[in-house]
């Protein structure tokens, strides 16, 4: 059996006086893509510099690829720090074939890797630039492709798509399902949390260095769940048994649930109303951005912290 | 360590420093210079006026011939230094040269022109007034008379014998300057060592580069490459002074090639590495306290004062090469290799010395270059902190985590 690609037990970080991490636990599987969640200062970052090394934990357990991290699973862990910085002076090329071959690749397989992942993010015409010249969307495409070259089975992103337009979103997204599909672990860390909802598995949202929601996306949106259905309808819709309030938009209806009646049970009762034609009917999810005030927001607000919420 | 990775970035801090334009010039202006200077002299070493000379012989002594074509010299005799003077001033003569009446027991001689003397005009001059001194002299004494003799001195610390002139200088001078570029060459190289060092930093690589690499090896790497280049410079340098040396001796008439001090030489090998690293170590250590590439440069011209003290004590050490201050300086680490190679030309420093001074130079770099990578270890721990003295002591201490710090 395959070996988890990350596992973090029990985690503390302190600096000085502040508890940047406190208790954080969580695995990631191979072949998943994990969202690392939390508002700034949250301490997302300092886990991160934790699990790659770059800082000591005060307390914990971290194995990276089923070992501490070490010189043996460098190769294997590819990294795009949330600070974006390559050799500014160097040109595009000499850098990403050095940082090729510091995470182990021949000089040849690094210069192959550079040129197939350049041309993956249409930066191939840009090789001979200097770093310097590169517009931001263009440097975070090509930090990116640093991260990525060696085919890491671990990779690392710290927010991957700030300040990416719509087109470079959608070459990084391709590139993170590449990533995943060949069985490589990916771990986010975003504030986007639409991205989050439409590409990870699961999730770990920490907040004030503490886990406080942790577990399978759609579980814990399924926890959040308000029991409300959005139906589009024409018609005259009077008053609907089992239904607590509504809200209506145009011909949209948004119908909160009371407590024992099932959207199923409204909607045969929708279908077989005189008067009433159904064009649409869907359950409202709560969207990850409701879930993510709800939890921090209340957090905030001073209330006490409870165990995580897995 | 690993030696791959160690290997990676020494040549990555090779291409970054080859790719600047410092480099360049640092690498080639000493040497344009040389050239410049060997040019200069070269086309200068034999121009002698081509209008005539004046010469007014108050002494009464010289036989002066109307014109001694033999040197290049056109003579022309003056009845006086009025006479001579007013030619001078009209542009009939190029230069005047007056005798006095006591030229004989002083060796005094006037020159008076309107122009600086081009060098090789004394040379000529000399060898006009000894044959003048005996205008009637046979062929093979007025050739004697003329030719300064060719001596040959015998280094009895190696045995070695040496011909006069420009082998018997070579010899005395290369410790000397061996030592003086030594100097040279910490000072335009020791600006390059702390830009390198914090380059990550700077550049906002360090925490990607430090999940492929220990700090160390990073570390180790670029002190690598800084010395590869250095002596890549060296050699360029050495090369163009060897060619402007070989020119020279070429022009002198020379056969074969000068003997060479070998003994110099390897000291100047044996104490200049060490010597480099510990200024090399040094230089990180303040551009990692600096922590940005201009301050690191700004700081590194602090370590140019260090690397010239001896220069500046030169005075003394000259009036007393085996004298306690000099014996000191050779044992500093500090100051090691350009005292010791200064003191070479003067006297023969005790191996007892030499040896002393390569041990405690060796010992003071490892310290240097162990204190800048626990330096730099913690300068990668305060990645994305505020680079406090403070912070960065208790990270060199090991105690990271007190140290304030930026989360996210």
């Amino acid at each position: 059996m395959q070996a988890l690609a990350l596992e973090v037990e029990d985690l503390f970080k302190s600096f000085g006086d502040v508890q940047a991490v406190r208790g954080v636990s969580f695995v990631v599987g191979h072949g998943e893509i994990f969202g690392l969640l939390g508002s700034n200062g949250a301490g997302k970052t300092t886990t991160i510099r934790m699990v790659l090394d770059l800082i000591q934990p005060d307390s914990g357990r971290i194995a990276v690829l089923g070992a501490p991290f070490g010189e043996a699973t460098k190769a294997r862990v590819g990294y795009l720090p949330e600070e974006r910085g390559l050799y500014r002076d160097m040109k595009l090329w000499d850098v990403l074939v050095y940082l090729g071959q510091l995470k182990g690749l021949s000089a040849a397989l690094a210069r192959q890797r550079t040129e197939h992942y350049l041309r993956m993010v249409e930066l191939w015409e840009a090789r001979n630039l200097k770093v310097e010249a590169l517009s931001r969307g263009m440097g975070q495409k090509a930090q990116f492709v640093a991260a990525a070259q060696h085919e890491p089975d671990l990779v690392i992103i710290d927010e991957p798509f700030s300040g990416l337009d719509p087109v470079n979103t959608a070459v990084i997204r391709s590139l993170i399902y590449s990533m995943r599909d060949r069985g490589a672990a990916v771990i986010m860390s975003t504030h986007q949390m639409h991205q989050v909802e439409e590409m990870c598995q699961r999730i770990l949202l920490i907040d004030r260095g503490r886990p406080v929601l942790y577990g399978d996306l759609d579980e814990i949106r399924e926890r959040f769940s308000s029991n409300a259905v959005e139906v589009a309808l024409s018609g005259a819709l009077g008053e609907v048994p089992g239904v607590l309030r509504s809200e209506q938009r145009e011909d949209v209806y948004r119908l909160y649930l009371a407590e024992g009646t099932t959207p199923e049970a409204l909607l045969r009762y929708l279908v077989s109303a005189p008067g009433v034609e159904v064009h649409r009917f869907e359950r409202v999810r709560t969207s990850l951005d409701e879930i993510f005030v709800q939890t921090v927001g209340h957090r905030a607000e001073g209330t006490s912290e409870g165990e995580v919420a897995a | 360590m690993n030696g791959r990775t160690i290997r990676l970035v020494a040549l990555q801090t090779i291409r970054q420093q080859v790719q600047s334009r410092l480099f360049w010039i640092m690498t080639l202006v000493l040497p344009a210079i040389i050239v410049v200077v060997s040019v200069i002299a070269a086309l200068t070493e034999t121009r002698v006026p081509q209008g005539p000379l004046g010469v007014v012989d108050r002494s009464g002594q010289l036989t002066i011939p109307i014109s001694d074509q033999e040197d290049g010299l056109p003579l022309v005799a003056q009845p006086d230094e009025a006479e001579g003077q007013r030619a001078l001033a009209s542009g009939e003569l190029q230069g005047l040269l007056v005798v006095p009446e006591d030229y004989l027991a002083s060796g005094h001689l006037q020159y008076h022109a309107v122009r600086q003397p081009a060098s090789g005009l004394e040379w000529a001059l000399n060898r006009f007034l000894r044959r003048a001194l005996a205008p009637d002299a046979p062929p093979w004494l007025a050739d004697r008379l003329s030719s300064d003799p060719a001596w040959s001195y015998e280094d009895l610390a190696s045995g070695r014998v040496l011909s006069s002139g420009l082998e018997a200088v070579l010899w005395g001078l290369l410790p000397m300057a061996l030592g003086m570029m030594f100097m040279l060459m910490l000072s335009t190289t020791l600006s390059s060592v702390g830009p390198a060092i914090v380059a990550e930093r700077e550049d906002r690589s360090l925490e990607m580069v430090l999940t492929s690499l220990r700090p160390s090896e990073l570390l180790a790497g670029k002190l690598l490459g800084l010395t590869a280049l250095t002596l890549l410079q060296l050699a360029v340098w050495l090369l163009v002074g060897l060619g402007a040396l070989a020119l020279g001796w070429w022009r002198g008439g020379q056969g074969g090639l000068p003997a060479l001090r070998w003994s110099a030489l390897l000291w100047a090998a044996l104490l200049g590495g060490p010597g480099y690293l510990l200024y090399a170590a040094l230089a990180a250590c303040l551009a990692i306290l600096a922590g940005g590439r201009e301050q690191a440069r700004q700081l590194s011209g602090l370590l140019v004062f260090l690397v010239m003290a001896p220069m500046f004590l030169t005075g003394f050490v000259f009036m007393a090469p085996d004298g306690a201050l000099a014996k000191a300086l050779t044992l500093v680490p500090f100051t090691a290799p350009s005292m010791a190679l200064l003191r070479m030309m003067m006297t023969e420093v005790p191996l007892w010395q030499l040896l002393v001074a390569l041990a405690l130079l060796w010992v003071s770099a490892a310290l240097c270059i162990w204190l800048a990578a626990r330096l730099f270890r913690a300068l990668s721990l305060l990645y994305g902190q505020r680079l406090s003295p403070r912070a960065l002591w208790r990270a060199f201490l090991g105690r990271t985590s007190s140290g304030a710090g930026r989360m996210g």
